[in-house]
Formats: C-alpha cells, structure tokens, sequence
C-alpha cells in the first residue's frame, strides 16, 4: 500500500517535471502551437495596459481591413535564426488571410536580442523591407536599449498599424503617428514642427473618438460574436484566429 | 451463366481497381512535378528580384568607391551570365556566386564610412537583406517539394509511375557555401 502510494507520488512529480521542462521548450525554440491572440507574450515583456492598447489597435485593423498582426515575444528562438523562426512560425499560425496573405508577424526574441517584422505576400507594399527596417532601427532598438520593451513593442504595434491602415484607406482609432525616419542633422525646423503638430492632433483626435462613440459601443465591440469564444485576457474586439495567410520572407530584423 | 456473370463481374470490379490505382499514382507524379516546377518558379522570380536591385547598388557604391572595380565587374558579369542561364543546375551555380559575390561587395562597402552612412546605399541594403531571405525561404520550399518528389520516385511503385509520366528527378538548390554560417543569433 506504502510502495504503491510512493510509485504514485514519484509518477506525479516525474508528471510535474515533463511539464515543467515543456513549459520551457515552449518559450525558447519552439513553436507555440496555437495563438492566444493578437499578443503572444511568452517572455512577459508587455505590460497589461499596453497589451490591451496594441489588442484594440488591431482588433479595429482586422475589423476594417481583415489584416491580421500577431505580436509574439519568446525568450529564445535557438537553434534557429529570427529569420527562419519567424517564417516558420508564420507558416505554422497562417497569419494573415489566405489568398489576400495580409499579415504581418512582429516577433520579439528578448535573449537573443533579436527582433524581425515579417510581412506577408500581401502587406509586402505597405510594408517594405526598408521601413521595416526603419521602424524597427528607429523605434524599436532605441527603446529596448534603454530596456522599454513594452514601450518599444506598442510603438512598433503602432507604426505597423499606420502603414497598413494607409494601405487600406482606413483610419485606426488610437493609432498615434509614428517618425521612424532616421534623424537627419540636416532636417530643417519648420518639417519637425509640422510632425509634431501633425502628432498633437493626431493625439488630440485620436482622444475624442472614444468620448463620441462611448465606451460601451461602437468600434471595438462590434467584434462582439467572437466574446464568447476566446474569453480570458479581457480584450475586446474579440480575437477569431488567423486565417491561413502566407508569408515570402520579406521584411526586416534587427537587435539591440 | 449465374457462374460467368460473377466471374465477369469480379474482373471489372479488378479492372476498375487497377485503373482507379494507376490513375492516382499517375497524377501523383504529375502533382508532385508540377508543385517542384512552381516553387523554383518562386526561387527565380527571387533571384530576378536581387538581380535588380544591382544596377542601382552598383552604381551608389561607385560614387564613393570607384576604385574598386574588380567586384563591380564581377557582380556585372554574374547578372548578364543570370540571363544566359538554362539548366537549373546553371541557374543554381550562378546564384551561389551571386551571393558570394555580393557579399564581397558589402565587405567593401564597410571601408567607406560615407558611403555607410548613404541614405540610399542603406535603403538598397536592406532590401538586398531582404531578398536574400526570401530566396532563402524559396529555396527551401522548393527543396521541400524536390524532396517530396524524389522520395516518390525513389519509391517501390514510384518509379514505375514517374517513368510512365517521363518525370525526372528534381535538383536540389544547394545553398552557397557561406549560407552555412550564418551567425546573426548571438550566443
């Protein structure tokens, strides 16, 4: 009776250590099998209020678009490279809409200090290699070097939004200007005076949306179908899965 | 007669079997073929991509970089020697070199600070950076589907099939040599 109480409580903590190390594999090197949303924080980088800034973000893109962006964070990406994980893992999720291949994967790995936007087939003319790069050389580096991850992640999300949106013709509720081009010593004074004019009202007219709509309708719950489903987390605008997009390797990585 | 119509009976039913199972493995070859062809379809369409993006890198490292004429030549001739290329085999070789060559180029472009720091020459180099991974995602795709075809004729029944179909094997796309490292994840 003792032995077979001992051989069970062994088989629990053996049941308990698999777990554990699968839990492991499942942040670093592997790929997570099914999204959990637009925002896959396996390395815990973002903070719940920028989380929930960067899920309406793109829950209002996929409403007004059908683009999908799946943001993901891993603790490490090795044996691969961010290039050949982050092809894979778009292959794996399907990101984006088949046939249209409008999605983009922003994928963060914080060990490795590497990061990549993949676009796919279909956003690789809203999203260039170059700006790309640009966003994520100028927005994106400068703040993880400081170690804003959060910061870094939701200004990206941001600027990733902007050019898909202008793409569509659409305009994103919250979606704040971004300046990803690289400081140029010799920019005059009036041109950054009208960005940051341009960037007050961008903010001031992204503010007073919500206050016209109120918070219990309009936009971001008109995803409301999807509330029963993938509960937990508490975004709104709802999260129906991706959609079997596909991606050629465009886009852009960089580290800090 | 009951007798003669069962026996007759059984042997269409065997005829149907048979042609029902050599119909599948005849378009399965053909599938297989036809999915190889498309990929490296994919893969060339890359490599016309990065050839493009010559021209205009050539001539930005030029302006700062004259003097370096051998690479120029050598990147120039590998893109007119691209068009002259027929066999798959012919067009893999020339890509290897390309890649090699091209990287040499970048090599180069590092000893002139200036030019670094060329709005331009970084845009082309990003997109170059680009390209060279998309035809690294095109090129293993592709080997995917060579693959997939080559275990297929190498199969007990394949090869009856493929030989019916005239299917050749496919080529594999060897990456270049330097692919090999790259170590851009940091330890």
């Amino acid at each position: 009776m003792l032995k077979s109480l001992q051989r069970f409580v062994a088989g629990c903590m053996l049941g308990c250590l698999f777990i554990l190390i699968g839990s492991v594999f499942a942040a670093e090197g592997q790929y997570p099998s099914q999204p959990q949303g637009y925002v896959n924080d396996y390395a815990q980088l973002i903070t719940p209020s920028d989380q929930a800034t960067i899920n309406r973000l793109l829950g209002e893109l996929e409403q007004k678009t059908t683009a999908q962006v799946a943001v993901v964070t891993v603790l490490s990406v090795q044996p691969e490279t961010i290039e050949g994980y982050a092809v894979k893992l778009f292959e794996k999720w399907g990101i984006g809409k088949k046939g249209k291949d409008n999605g983009v994967l922003f994928l963060i790995s914080s060990k490795d200090r590497r990061v990549r936007i993949e676009t796919g087939y279909g956003l690789e003319g809203a999203l260039p290699d170059v700006l790309c790069h640009k966003i994520i050389e100028n927005l994106v580096v400068p703040a993880f070097k400081t170690g804003e991850y959060s910061k870094g992640i939701t200004s990206g999300v941001q600027a990733i939004v902007g050019l898909v949106a202008k793409e569509y013709h659409v305009q994103i509720t919250g979606q704040e200007e971004q300046n990803f081009d690289s400081n140029q010593s010799d920019s005059s004074g009036w041109q950054l005076g009208l960005l940051f004019t341009l960037f007050i009202f961008f903010l001031i007219f992204g503010r007073i949306y919500p206050l016209m709509y109120g918070r219990g309708g309009g936009y971001w719950y008109s995803g409301g179908r999807y509330s029963g489903g993938f509960g937990g987390g508490g975004f709104s605008g709802g999260f129906g899965g991706f959609g079997g997009g596909s991606s050629g390797g465009g886009g852009a990585s960089g580290g800090w | 007669m009951k007798k003669l119509g069962i026996i007759l009976g059984v042997i269409v039913l065997i005829g149907l079997m048979a042609f029902s199972w050599y119909q599948s493995g005849y378009n399965q070859a053909v599938r297989l073929d036809e999915q190889v062809k498309s990929s490296w379809a994919q893969v060339e369409n890359q490599l016309q991509r990065r050839n493009d993006l010559i021209p205009n890198l050539v001539s930005t490292v030029k302006g700062y970089a004259a003097q370096e004429k051998d690479i120029f030549t050598e990147v120039t001739r590998l893109r007119s020697q691209w068009g002259q290329a027929q066999t798959v085999n012919e067009k893999v070789e020339n890509s290897n070199a390309m890649t090699s060559a091209l990287s040499r180029l970048l090599l180069v472009a590092e000893n002139y600070p200036q030019l670094k720091s060329n709005e331009n020459f970084l845009a082309l180099q990003s997109e170059l950076e680009g390209t060279e991974n998309r035809i690294a995602v095109e090129r293993m795709r592709y080997n995917n589907t060579a693959q997939a075809l080559n275990a297929f004729q190498r199969s007990f029944l394949g090869r009856f099939f493929a030989g019916q179909t005239s299917v050749k094997e496919a080529l594999y796309f060897k990456a270049p040599e330097a692919a090999h490292e790259v170590p851009k994840v940091s330890f």
